[in-house]
């Protein structure tokens, strides 16, 4: 079940969104639990929390465009959509970090692509986990606090955040079928990265959030970039 | 050449000797046909190809029996590899003569082509007198017996199958139609002449007395490196020839493509001013109250041009061109196109890349017939990030012009069905 905060002033616009989303939960098979407030104010003053959240920005008061700004304040990650018949500032939605937006009135094709790009991000954000075999025993670690995962004679490195390093034996390529899913990419022979802890790319290397710099491997550069850009852009 | 007869002057000899003589100058003529083969056969034919291929095997035939004639009747006291330097630089001619007899072909492409097949004959030959010394002490193969010919076919496979693999398929992939130099070309037919002049004299050296084996051995290296070198100088010019060929068509495309960016930039704003003046006046029209008008037409009216009143306003000039074009075409055809645009992260790229870039993604994505398309350019994580998302039925083309921007400045770009991402790193 996602949840998904309308913040729109005109109920049948609002009605309209609530509407497209059931339809979309049934084709997707998937669920929502949908709130709607009725002005940017009040989601400002309220801060609700929410995975997925659309704005309208053309509100009384506070607009909505001012009300993300405030958001991105306190929250840098909710996915954001804006719905709008204000195309020429919607264009600057990228500001405040805005997924994208749709123009008034909705139509369920516009909804639907913007809504796949939001969900694939969204899933992103879902938290799974690792369980990793190490001499001292089981080990489960948060996916997204894997910096990257590299090989030596056969025993893998698990970089977590907070600088520890977890040990077992095993193979990279078994572990890159596993992760790649999860957006890993393999960036060379011996290192596998996890995508959301890149904080730089550069032509020859990725910068991970440690301050570490893993260059690409002569053969797997090209793919890895490729896969870098469907990831940055939101494709996966 | 390096053809080199134990017993010449060979008047007065056995006819069996004289046929062995005869079929030794056949072979290694072949080889020089197939070095020259093997590079022409990419150039384009010339009408009834058969009978002038049948006519340049006759001469091939005539030239040897002649060559053989004039060695076998040779006795005049000319210096025997004076003949033989005279007689290797007309074959040049004659072999440069018969590929653009043979090819719809310049005289520059059937020199550089002959030059080269020429040169790795002679690094063959060469090669053969090398392994004829070191293993039996003789100056030359005559490949006459099975022993001497298994040597003779294992040289040129050890030397034609790595010419291939390397330097033919190499000039094939930068192109022959592109050999345009001129001088360089002929400099290179004359360093050939100076490596045969080269084989000739080692030749004269290796019967010689008091020149040891160590002194041949070190000459036909340095004989086999002089071949090698024409070779790579022949690719050299090629491949500098390609790149120049191919900046110059980019730089042209640039110019068109920045040609092409100012006169639509200058088309939307003369549109968009005009609509916008037609808008206010409408709007002005419907603030007056003492005129009767159709006042739910008129705010139709107004409400359909505010779409080509709005410019999309990016940060970046360029973008907002190639992206309010695109916009209005798509409203024509009922595509709803929207952007969320960070302008300034392309701000790096030249106005004429960037044009050239969108005007070829959009182009793609919106020859699939979409509905919805949705556009969201940003910078993260040290990179100017271009997503397209789109409900296109099919897989997008080549996106040439897309991949060759995006390699110019370090990127990479990724298609996937539904999905086109482009990344370029932001300069430090």
């Amino acid at each position: 079940m996602h949840r998904v905060l309308i913040v729109e002033d005109d109920p049948v616009e609002a009605a309209k969104l609530r509407g497209h989303l059931d339809r979309y939960a049934r084709e997707h098979d998937t669920s929502f639990s949908v709130e709607t407030l009725s002005s940017a104010l009040e989601f400002v003053e309220t801060r609700h929390v929410a995975d997925l959240i659309f704005m309208d920005i053309n509100m009384p008061g506070i607009n909505g465009m001012e009300a993300a700004e405030l958001l991105r304040t306190y929250d840098t990650e909710t996915p954001l959509v804006f719905v709008t018949d204000l195309a020429q500032y919607a264009v600057r939605g990228y500001r405040v970090d805005a997924l994208d937006f749709m123009v008034k009135p909705v139509e369920y094709a516009d909804f639907s692509l913007r809504m796949d790009r939001a969900m694939r991000v969204v899933q992103r954000r879902a938290g799974k986990s690792l369980t990793i075999p190490t001499a001292d025993g089981l080990r489960v670690v948060g996916l997204r606090d894997v910096l990257y995962v590299d090989i030596l004679r056969h025993d893998l490195y698990y970089h977590v955040t907070g600088g520890e390093v977890l040990r077992n034996r095993g193979s990279l390529t078994q572990l890159e079928e596993q992760l790649v899913p999860e957006g890993f990419v393999r960036v060379s022979a011996s290192h596998l990265v996890n995508m959301a802890q890149v904080t730089r790319v550069r032509a020859g290397s990725v910068e991970m959030s440690d301050g570490e710099e893993i260059g690409f491997g002569r053969s797997r550069k090209r793919q890895a970039l490729e896969t870098l850009s469907a990831y940055i852009g939101g494709s996966i | 050449m390096g053809v080199s007869l134990d017993q010449l002057p060979l008047s007065g000899v056995s006819p069996s000797v004289l046929l062995i003589a005869y079929l030794t100058i056949g072979l290694i003529v072949a080889r020089l046909a197939l070095g020259v083969f093997l590079l022409a056969r990419g150039l384009p034919t010339r009408s009834r190809p058969v009978l002038r291929a049948c006519v340049v095997i006759a001469c091939l035939v005539a030239g040897t029996s002649l060559f053989f004639a004039g060695t076998v009747t040779w006795h005049n006291g000319t210096p025997y590899y004076v003949v033989q330097m005279v007689s290797f630089s007309l074959l040049l001619v004659g072999c440069a003569a018969a590929v653009h007899f043979l090819c719809e072909t310049s005289w520059l492409v059937s020199l550089f082509v002959s030059t080269a097949g020429y040169t790795i004959q002679n690094l063959a030959s060469g090669t053969d007198e090398f392994v004829s010394v070191i293993c039996r002490g003789a100056s030359a193969i005559h490949p006459v017996d099975l022993e001497q010919l298994m040597v003779f076919l294992l040289v040129t496979v050890a030397i034609y199958v790595p010419y291939y693999l390397t330097f033919v398929r190499a000039v094939r992939r930068a192109g022959l139609e592109r050999v345009e130099d001129r001088s360089m070309v002929v400099v290179m037919a004359l360093v050939m002449l100076v490596v045969i002049g080269f084989d000739l004299v080692i030749k004269g050296l290796t019967g010689e007395s008091g020149v040891t084996l160590g002194s041949v051995i070190a000459l036909r290296g340095v004989h086999g490196l002089a071949c090698a070198f024409t070779l790579w100088l022949e690719y050299t010019l090629l491949y500098r020839q390609r790149l120049a060929t191919d900046v110059a068509v980019t730089q042209r495309l640039l110019v068109e493509k920045d040609h092409q960016y100012e006169s639509s930039r200058q088309s939307i704003d003369a549109v968009n001013a005009k609509l916008h003046d037609v808008r206010h006046e409408v709007l002005r029209q419907l603030d007056r109250a003492d005129v009767d008008l159709d006042r739910e037409l008129l705010a139709s009216v107004a409400r359909e041009i505010s779409v080509y009143d709005t410019r999309i306003r990016t940060g970046n000039v360029a973008l907002d061109t190639v992206l309010t074009e695109r916009r209005l075409l798509c409203e024509r055809s009922g595509i709803t196109l929207t952007c969320v645009a960070d302008g300034a992260a392309l701000d790096f790229m030249g106005a004429g890349d960037l044009y050239a870039l969108f005007d070829d993604v959009l182009d793609a994505v919106i020859g699939l017939g979409p509905t919805s398309v949705s556009l969201v350019v940003r910078q993260t994580i040290g990179v100017a990030s271009i997503h397209v998302e789109h409900d296109g039925a099919g897989e997008t083309g080549p996106l040439d012009e897309t991949h060759s921007v995006a390699s110019r400045y370090g990127g990479s770009v990724s298609v996937r069905p539904g999905q086109l991402d482009v990344i370029l790193p932001l300069p430090e």
